[in-house]
């Protein structure tokens, strides 16, 4: 106490100043201190909340991106798929038609030749039928009109004989 | 009833009886069916059944002109030689026929006639 006094301190007013510190150090830590570090602690958590909502977020929309493009690759590939479907099926009936037109253009050439061979064959006949007409027609002028009828008997015995 | 030439000539065959009677019926029945027109006819067939019930073959010998009797005989040899039956045969003669004859039986007939022989080759000509 004698050496507080050498330094001039005077050790009341330093007690009573150390219990008023003390008290305004309670009343500071208790209504003020706490509460702020609480705020502080609920705002810390919110923006942890915030952040880890954010990056489930980013994840989600990540995830959303990821699927998107699935989504995409999958429709263009069906669209793909129809596509060459498409393709092949209008390039099978293509080839049908074409089959159908070769078969057909087949027949046709067919019934030509054979229309053509037939028209021959008639005009072969006909020609065949008007030239026996013809020889006929002369030999039976020249029996009945070159032969006399004595010619006639001779021919007719000879025929006898060789039958 | 109207008969066939070949029941006319069958029923003027087969019947043994009054011939006078089965004349007059025959005329009766040509007149009745207007079947004058099949008198040839009949004719023919009376040749056929005639040389039936003999056991001979009725031959048609078509000529131009009528043929000689040693002509028909050697015409009846070769068939009769060819069939080997008895032959009865008639010789018709029918106008512009040319040359050669035409046999007919019911079985064949056998063409040497020149009209026959331009047929043929008229057949060849046209096939």
């Amino acid at each position: 106490m004698e050496a507080l006094d050498a330094l001039g301190i005077d050790w009341k007013l330093l007690l009573a100043q150390i219990v008023n510190f003390l008290i305004l150090l309670i009343l500071l830590t208790k209504f003020l201190y706490k509460p702020i570090v609480k705020m502080l602690d609920d705002r810390s958590k919110k923006i942890d909340t915030g952040l880890k909502a954010a990056e489930k977020s980013e994840q989600d929309l990540k995830k959303a991106d990821v699927d998107a493009e699935k989504i995409r690759e999958k429709a263009y590939k069906e669209a793909n798929e129809i596509l060459v479907n498409a393709k092949t099926e209008a390039s099978d009936e293509a080839k049908q038609i074409v089959s159908k037109a070769e078969a057909q253009a087949e027949e046709i050439r067919k019934y030509a030749a054979e229309e053509a061979l037939s028209s021959k064959d008639k005009a072969m006949r006909a020609a065949k039928g008007e030239l026996s007409n013809l020889v006929t027609l002369a030999l039976g002028k020249i029996i009945g009109e070159q032969f006399s009828e004595s010619d006639k008997e001779k021919m007719t015995k000879e025929a006898i004989k060789d039958m | 009833m109207k008969l066939s030439p070949k029941q006319y000539a069958n029923i003027l065959i087969s019947n043994d009886g009054d011939k006078k009677s089965l004349a007059s019926k025959f005329w009766f029945s040509l007149q009745k069916n207007n079947q004058y027109k099949d008198l040839p006819k009949i004719v023919a067939e009376l040749d056929k059944e005639y040389a039936r019930e003999n056991n001979s073959v009725f031959a048609e010998i078509l000529s131009e002109n009528k043929l000689s009797d040693d002509e028909i005989k050697e015409i009846e040899a070769k068939l009769e030689n060819l069939l080997r039956k008895k032959i009865i045969s008639k010789n018709i003669v029918k106008e512009n026929f040319g040359p050669g004859i035409i046999v007919r039986t019911d079985e064949m007939e056998i063409n040497v006639s020149a009209m026959g022989k331009i047929e043929s080759l008229k057949r060849l000509l046209s096939s």
